[in-house]
């Protein structure tokens, strides 16, 4: 059966490790792939981790061979600062037009130098950093983001707020005549025969549960905050800093964050607290660890001996159920309820939160585009939770990675290899 | 040729920096012979740190490359394209490890940089001597082999076919559809299992792509990535299948009854027989073991009914022959024997159960019709206990690893029994509950709310008998207290093990598993689905415990890695493999026994006895090269010369 004008070329949506792993494979597997993103640069989240579990593998090196490759590939058009706006048609012939906003910035011209970055007048949180370090209003969010090609935010850019429409501190700066301030949004049609729609998750605003006191006493962190600290091209430098500079003796790492409110398990938190212990005590080795946790969730086939091997090290388990964290002497006390209805606490002078995994804040503005459902928790929906879990029932549009659900790193690879599986199949 | 090498030391973030002094290592190596360019810098990997590397190529006209870094597994092709980008044969190129063999081993920084030195140079005296090399063509077969005929080789041969290729799809039992046939229903959607594979296991059975090879074992396993030959041994099943059309006279009336595999044990079957109706193929099998025919010489009545004269005494074992490009290996797993766990009576007392049994007990097909009735005298249960992690998360006496589905299939399970008995009492013992999926902690929560499912958070350290009922001695660690629980039929979530038999299997396919003879990975990560053996993918649980989706979606995933193969016209295989210089070759043959790749043979050429070298099976182990005793025997950019010149570099000041 040979269709007219059926086009096999394929469009990825997010380019996390999950939309990464799709594009690179379908491009192998001799297909045209626009992959675009969001952000100015590609890699997602997986970026921000210095290592993962359960063999504590340096992330970057990880992935950056494949974000390289990404760059690489002559099949592959990436698409950063873009967004899918519409979609229209079905399997075979998609007919989707994608913004894309300027970056101002000549992706050819400009190698990365980062020149332009020093003479910029505007400074404000990096949100890359989650807000504990710095960057201009031209900026790449971190050292080894990929492109290494800056963008200007147009946000805080005093040129694109109208502070200072003569601003033009950084074009000065570049001696390759990278910076371009006549580039303009524009808006491309593509034709593709399918989608991979990876565009990955959020982490719960611990804010809405204000017993944490995150946001309001200092020395609570996020896990993505905490995993800056640690990483070495952080704003620490990877030193395990809290905001007065000292090293922490003593930490509570606060398990299911939001599980309650969500109503479901996040499936990664236990494994990356344990992740943190060894953090911790692998960079202060006299630091003392309590986990506060409710049901120790580390299923698969490696997971136990990671468990044991960092129990190893030391550090409190404690099954608490009810948690509030409060600031008491200079220090924080974390108080909780044991399941025997008994109260303990302890006192510590950092806490980690693992709050619950949730889809991307635009989530439902993505199921209008792509005219795909969302579940009860807001995760796309797929065709069949059992049999087919990245089809949606919009045939030709498929979901993988977090997207579609919170899950590991190896689930979201294995997500995007079956759905790659499932479109050679049906467009071959 | 005179040569030009650039040295460039990776600082891998702190992971070598903090350890290794990576300016000194630069300093020192500066000025060693044949070295024009040294450089570090803080990730070498990333696209400045590559781009560097090339710029440098270029301005200095290097005609070699050693990147100090991580392990060449990690990064060798990473730097060989970067090198190759720009003009160098990228076997002019090496990786000197100086993470994992240096800085992650070392602390004393003086000592690992003084070791991170030495480490350099030797490879910068590899390269020296490196030839340039170009990767050898291997052509494809655009064929596959799948092993198992669970959900998870079913779906992986569906993909493979449906995208035109053809699919060999070999299963060991009478009827493919695996485990998850035997199920009642699926978590979280309660979805009714056999509904929802056996369309599947039709398509299957009339696909035209795919040619079914059931109660057949894999023999043989020879070849190599895109030329694999495989011997696929066909049992004798006394049934002709060209014959037979089906239509079960021969079952009625066969006067033998053994305990069904597909019931686990809760009904009988006869010798000769289908597993269960929805079968594919619906034909029978002769269990010799248990046959009046085989086993005393007497009776045929499945012979002298049949009408279309299928069955045939005298049938033998057919071994059929295939040539396949790409392996796809879903072996899937079995149940640990609840004999292992003595304390708790399972084999022993009869309503002490283990999950698939319970199963059998739900299912509408099943040997009571979906009434959940004990085992002992058919009663139904008014009280049940759900027993988790029974020989999981026990490194010191069973299985080190959690089985990752019991939590949730006891949860269906204790839920599909309330539903069934409303005014029984269903208790689930956990130590910690892992609902760690898309509506899996809803499911959960259903189960204690609205089935009012109890949950009691503890070990169960012993069962007894007592009056005929089963009493459970167990600790609930939540409040601390020891408590006893009588119950009319206790169910056991099993450990998930490997399929039995997968050790031979893996031994033919030349992969490996894990220490609990769970098929590896390539990567836990970025491969799960590859195995090392190039063409090798896996799938489902023969990998590790998984639920449902995640088998169909590993599925499809491997099926994915099958067909980027096949999109292309060739394959690449490395050339530095092993040479024999024919010259010196006295044909002792040694080193024919000791490839375990079978690359090395004797050939008589011109007369004389050659051990030659299969290029393109050989990877570049050096069992023969050592092995030679004349040392005619070399490998390609690792020669004896280069050996000596490595040593030096490092024991001569």
């Amino acid at each position: 059966m040979e269709a007219t004008n059926q086009s096999k070329d394929v469009l990825v949506v997010g380019a996390g490790i999950a939309g990464i792993e799709a594009s690179l494979l379908l491009a192998q597997a001799g297909r045209k792939v626009y992959l675009v993103e969001k952000s100015p640069s590609i890699g997602g989240n997986v970026i921000k981790f210095e290592e993962v579990f359960t063999n504590l593998e340096c992330s970057t090196c990880m992935i950056a061979p494949k974000q390289q490759e990404t760059l690489q590939a002559e099949r592959i058009e990436l698409l950063t600062l873009s967004q899918v706006v519409r979609v229209e048609g079905g399997l075979g012939d998609f007919k989707v037009t994608v913004k894309r906003n300027a970056r101002w910035v000549d992706l050819e011209a400009c190698i990365g130098c980062g020149a332009c970055f020093d003479p910029c007048p505007v400074s404000l949180k990096n949100e890359f950093e989650e807000g504990l370090g710095e960057r201009k209003a031209i900026y790449i969010p971190c050292a080894g983001a990929l492109p290494n090609v800056p963008a200007i935010d147009r946000e805080h850019c005093l040129r694109f707020t109208g502070e200072d429409k003569t601003c033009q501190a950084c074009q000065e700066a570049c001696v390759f005549e990278a910076i371009d301030f006549d580039q303009q949004d524009e808006e491309l049609e593509i034709k593709v025969g399918a989608i991979v729609v990876a565009t990955g998750y959020d982490l719960f605003d611990p804010r809405r549960s204000p017993q944490y006191g995150y946001g309001k006493v200092g020395g609570v962190y996020t896990a993505f905050e905490f995993e800056r600290l640690f990483a070495s091209n952080g704003p620490t430098g990877g030193e395990i800093l809290l905001p007065n500079g000292n090293p922490p003796k003593s930490v509570a790492i606060i398990h299911c964050v939001g599980r309650k409110e969500r109503g479901y398990c996040s499936a990664v938190c236990c494994m990356y607290a344990l992740k943190f212990v060894h953090y911790l005590k692998s960079k202060l080795p006299t630091v003392e660890v309590a986990q506060l946790y409710t049901d120790f969730c580390i299923p698969g086939k490696s997971a136990q001996r990671f468990s044991e091997k960092v129990k190893g090290m030391g550090g409190d388990l404690i099954r608490a159920e009810v948690v509030e964290v409060a600031k008491e002497n200079g220090n924080l006390r974390v108080k909780y309820n044991l399941p025997s209805g008994k109260a303990g606490s302890l006192e510590v002078d950092m806490v980690i939160l693992a709050p619950a995994i949730e889809p991307r804040a635009d989530a439902a503005d993505l199921a209008k585009v792509f005219n795909i459902a969302q579940d009860d928790a807001g995760f796309f929906a797929e065709e069949h939770p059992e049999f087919s879990s990245v089809a949606t029932p919009r045939e030709g549009i498929f979901i993988v990675g977090c997207a579609q659900g919170p899950k590991n790193i190896q689930g979201s690879v294995a997500q995007s290899e079956a759905a790659v599986g499932r479109i050679i199949s049906l467009l071959p | 040729m005179e040569n030009r090498i650039g040295v460039f030391v990776c600082h891998c973030g702190i992971n070598i920096a903090t350890t290794v002094d990576v300016k000194a290592v630069v300093a020192a190596i500066k000025d060693y012979p044949g070295v024009v360019h040294a450089e570090d810098y803080i990730y070498m990997c990333s696209d400045p740190g590559q781009g560097m590397i090339q710029e440098r190529i270029r301005k200095k006209s290097l005609n070699g490359v050693v990147v100090a870094s991580c392990s060449p597994t990690l990064h060798e092709v990473t730097f060989r394209n970067t090198v190759a980008r720009v003009g160098i044969n990228p076997y002019r190129c090496e990786i000197a490890n100086i993470r994992e063999h240096c800085s992650w081993v070392h602390s004393d920084r003086a000592e690992a940089t003084v070791k991170a030195i030495k480490i350099v140079k030797t490879v910068i005296e590899k390269v020296k001597l490196n030839e340039e090399l170009t990767p050898i063509a291997i052509p494809i077969t655009k064929r596959a082999l799948v092993i198992g005929g669970g959900i998870a080789g079913i779906q992986a041969a569906l993909d493979t076919a449906n995208a035109g290729y053809e699919v060999i799809l070999v299963e060991k039992q009478p009827s493919i559809g695996g485990h998850m046939i035997q199920l009642s229903e699926t978590f979280p959607t309660l979805d009714c299992s056999q509904c929802i594979l056996t369309p599947k296991m039709v398509e299957v059975g009339h696909h035209p792509q795919i040619r079914l090879y059931t109660y057949s074992e894999v023999e043989e396993v020879s070849g190599y990535v895109g030329n694999f030959k495989v011997r696929i041994r066909k049992k004798k099943r006394w049934v002709d299948f060209d014959k037979c059309i089906g239509c079960g006279i021969c079952m009625e009336k066969c006067p033998v009854e053994v305990p069904s595999e597909f019931e686990e044990g809760l009904a009988k079957r006869k010798a000769i027989y289908i597993p269960f109706p929805q079968a594919v193929p619906a034909k029978p099998v002769i269990d010799a073991a248990h046959c009046l025919w085989f086993q005393t010489g007497k009776c045929r009545i499945c012979e002298k009914l049949c009408p279309t004269g299928a069955i045939d005494y005298e049938q033998q074992e057919e071994i059929i022959e295939e040539e396949v490009g790409a392996i796809v290996v879903a072996t899937g797993y079995d149940l640990y024997g609840m004999e292992n766990i003595g304390e708790y009576g399972g084999g022993r007392y009869q309503d002490v159960i283990n999950g698939l049994q319970f199963e059998r007990l739900l299912s509408a097909s099943g040997p009571t019709q979906g009434v959940v009735r004990r085992p002992s005298d058919g009663k139904v249960p008014k009280r049940v206990a759900f027993i988790s992690c029974v020989g999981s998360r026990d490194p010191e006496l069973h299985k080190p690893y959690c089985s990752k589905v019991c939590c949730m299939y006891l949860t269906k399970h204790a839920m599909l029994y309330k539903h069934r008995v409303p005014d029984g009492e269903a208790i689930v013992f956990y130590i910690d509950i892992r609902s760690d999926g898309k509506g899996y902690e809803e499911f959960v929560q259903r189960a204690q709310e609205e089935d009012h499912v109890t949950y009691i958070r503890g070990k169960v350290s012993k069962i007894y008998e007592n009056n005929g009922e089963l009493v459970i001695m167990a600790a609930d660690t939540l409040s601390g207290k020891p408590l006893e629980v009588s119950c009319d039929l206790v169910v056991l979530g099993m450990a998930i093990v490997p399929s039995p038999g997968v050790e031979e299997l893996i031994r033919k396919l030349k992969i490996q598993v894990d220490t609990n003879g769970f098929l590896t990975e390539a990567h836990p990560k970025l491969r799960p689905v590859e195995t090392l053996t190039p063409g090798i993918f896996l799938a489902g649980c023969g990998q590790a415990p998984r639920d449902i989706p995640d088998t169909v979606a590993q599925a499809s995933g491997a099926a994915s890695k099958a067909l980027e193969m096949f999109g292309q016209e060739q394959l690449h295989h490395d050339p530095a493999v092993a040479t024999v210089n024919e010259d010196i070759c006295s044909g002792c043959g040694l080193c024919v026994p000791l490839c375990p790749y079978e690359a090395r043979e004797i050939e008589v050429i011109k007369g004389k006895r050659i051990a030659v070298v299969n290029e393109v099976l050989c990877e570049g182990c050096g069992s023969c090269v050592a092995a030679c005793p004349s040392g005619a025997a070399q490998q390609r950019n690792l020669q004896d010369s280069q050996l000596f010149r490595m040593s030096e570099a490092v024991t001569i000041k």
